[in-house]
C-alpha cells in the first residue's frame, strides 16, 4: 500500500472524493470538470509513485509531464470561467494555453519527454499567480460587496495562490539544492502547500454546492 | 565557509514562511476592504431611507398646510360671504322694486366675490403641483396668497437663471422650508414687510427671507430647546446638504439665509 499511497496522494484522493460528492450534480460544466481533473491527479501521482517504489523504474518524469498538460488545461479553463464574471471573453484561457505550448515545446526540444519540464512548471505557476492577482483586483474594483466566506471562486483562487506562490519559491531555491543528499525539505514544503491547496479547494466545492442548493 | 544542511534548511523554511506572508496579508486586506464596502453600502441605504421618509413627511406637511389654509378660508371668508348673500336674498321685499334691485345687485356682488375667492382657493390647491413646474412659481403662489390678506407687503425677487437640471425632491424641501419660515413670520413676528430673494448660483440655490418684525434671541431659543420650527428648517436643509444662517435681534427683525447645493 505504501508503494502507491503517500500523504500527498491521500490528501489528493480525499480532495477528489469531496469534489465528486459536492460537484457531480453541479450545473456549471467547468466546475464539474474539476472532479475529472482531480481524478487524473490521483491516478498520475499514484502511478508515478508506484513506478518508483513498486516496480523500481528509473524515471517517472514522463507521467508528470503528461499531468502538466491536464493541469494547465484545467486551471486555465477555471480561471477563464471565474474571471468571466468581470472580463468577458476567452483571453485568459487562450493566453495560458499559448504560453504553456511555447515553453513546453521548447523544453521538449531541449531535453525530450523523459525529463521533467520544470521551467514550464515555473512559468505556468507565475501565470496562475498573475491570474489570482487579477481576480483580487477585479473583486476590489467592484462597487458591490460579496460574502467572501461563502464565495466559491474566492476560495478556489486562494488555494491556487498559496500553492503556486510557494511552488515558485521552492523552484527558485531548490534548483540550487536538489543535488544535495538527504535533502527532503522541498518534499515537506510541497506537502504542506498541497494540504493548504486542497483545504481551500474542498471548502470552495462545499460553497459551490451550498450556492446551488440556495439557488434551487 | 561551508554552510551546513541544517542552516540551509532553516534559511529556506524562514524564506518560504516570509514569502507566504505576502498572500496572507493580501487576503486579509481583501477581507477588510470588503467589510468596509459592505458597511458603506448599508450606510448609504439607510441614508436614502431617511431621506425618502423625510421627503414623504414634507409632502404630507405641504398637503396638511394647504388643507388647513383652505379650511380657514372656507370658514372665515367664503362661508361669511355666502351667509351674507343668503341674508340679503332673504330680506328682499318684492313690493318695493327699487330696494329689491339694490339688494339683488348686492347679492350678485357678494356672489362674484365668493366665486373669486373659490378660484383663489383652487389655485392654492394647485400650489403643490406648482413645485413640479418650478420652485419660483411655487414661491410666487405663496407670496400672492400672503399679500391677499393685506397684512404684509411682500417684495419677491429672483436673481439669476437656473443653469442646472431641476431636482424636484430638493425643490420640494426648499419650498417646505419657505412655507415654514413664512408661517413663523405670520404667527410670531408682527412684521409689516417681508423681503424674499431667490438666487440661482452656479453651485446651488440661495434663498433669503428678511422681515422687519419683532426679532428674537437665536441663542436663547436654541438653549431653551424651543423653536421646533427652526430646528426643522435646519434639519431639512442638512438632509439635502444645505446650510441655514439665522440672524435676528430683538426689535430688529430677522434674516434667514439658506443655501442648497445643486444638482
Amino acid at each position: 500500500m505504501n508503494k502507491v499511497f503517500s500523504t500527498n496522494i491521500i490528501v489528493e484522493l480525499l480532495g477528489f472524493v469531496i469534489a465528486f460528492v459536492f460537484l457531480h450534480k453541479d450545473n456549471d460544466k467547468v466546475w464539474k470538470s474539476q472532479v475529472l481533473y482531480l481524478l487524473i491527479v490521483v491516478i498520475a501521482e499514484s502511478s508515478g509513485r508506484y513506478m518508483i517504489k513498486g516496480v523500481h523504474y528509473k524515471n517517472n518524469s514522463w507521467i508528470y509531464n503528461l499531468l502538466l498538460i491536464a493541469e494547465t488545461f484545467s486551471l486555465t479553463l477555471m480561471f477563464n470561467n471565474i474571471l468571466n464574471a468581470f472580463y468577458k471573453g476567452k483571453l485568459f484561457f487562450y493566453l495560458g494555453l499559448i504560453l504553456f505550448t511555447i515553453v513546453y515545446l521548447l523544453e521538449l526540444i531541449a531535453h525530450g519527454f523523459y525529463i521533467y519540464n520544470s521551467n514550464c512548471d515555473t512559468v505556468m505557476s507565475v501565470y496562475y499567480c498573475t491570474c489570482c492577482f487579477f481576480y483580487y483586483y477585479f473583486l476590489l474594483k467592484e462597487d458591490g460587496f460579496h460574502q467572501l466566506y461563502h464565495l466559491a471562486p474566492f476560495w478556489w483562487v486562494n488555494g491556487v495562490l498559496f500553492f503556486y506562490f510557494g511552488n515558485i519559491i521552492c523552484d527558485l531555491f531548490f534548483s540550487k539544492f536538489s543535488k544535495m543528499p538527504d535533502f527532503y525539505l522541498r518534499y515537506n514544503i510541497i506537502q504542506a502547500l498541497i494540504i493548504i491547496l486542497y483545504i481551500c479547494w474542498s471548502y470552495a466545492f462545499i460553497c459551490k454546492y451550498q450556492q446551488r442548493k440556495l439557488a434551487q | 565557509m561551508q554552510i551546513s544542511t541544517t542552516e540551509i534548511s532553516t534559511i529556506v523554511i524562514l524564506a518560504t514562511l516570509i514569502f507566504l506572508l505576502a498572500p496572507t496579508f493580501l487576503l486579509l486586506y481583501i477581507f477588510v476592504y470588503n467589510r468596509r464596502k459592505k458597511r458603506h453600502i448599508e450606510e448609504k441605504a439607510q441614508m436614502k431611507m431617511i431621506f425618502d421618509a423625510e421627503l414623504i413627511k414634507t409632502q404630507m406637511e405641504i398637503q396638511e398646510q394647504t388643507m388647513q389654509t383652505i379650511g380657514v378660508e372656507l370658514h372665515d371668508n367664503i362661508g361669511q360671504l355666502l351667509s351674507l348673500t343668503s341674508l340679503t336674498l332673504n330680506s328682499i321685499e318684492l313690493d318695493n322694486p327699487e330696494k329689491t334691485r339694490q339688494k339683488l345687485d348686492a347679492a350678485i356682488e357678494l356672489n362674484l366675490k365668493s366665486i373669486k375667492e373659490m378660484r383663489q382657493l383652487g389655485k392654492l390647491l394647485h400650489g403643490e403641483q406648482l413645485v413640479k413646474l418650478g420652485l419660483d412659481e411655487a414661491i410666487r403662489s405663496e407670496v400672492n396668497w400672503i399679500e391677499k390678506s393685506g397684512r404684509f407687503a411682500v417684495i419677491y425677487a429672483v436673481e439669476g437663471e437656473r443653469s442646472f437640471t431641476a431636482n424636484t425632491d430638493k425643490d420640494l424641501i426648499l419650498f417646505r422650508i419657505t412655507q415654514e419660515i413664512l408661517n413663523n413670520i405670520i404667527k410670531h413676528s408682527q412684521a409689516k414687510e417681508i423681503n424674499i430673494k431667490l438666487g440661482y448660483l452656479d453651485t446651488g440655490i440661495r434663498l433669503q427671507i428678511i422681515d422687519d418684525g419683532a426679532g428674537f434671541n437665536v441663542a436663547e431659543l436654541q438653549e431653551e430647546q424651543k423653536g421646533m420650527g427652526l430646528k426643522n428648517i435646519q434639519k431639512r436643509a442638512e438632509i439635502v446638504g444645505g446650510e441655514v444662517f439665522i440672524q435676528s435681534q430683538l426689535g430688529e427683525g430677522t434674516c434667514i439665509d439658506i443655501f442648497i447645493p445643486y444638482p
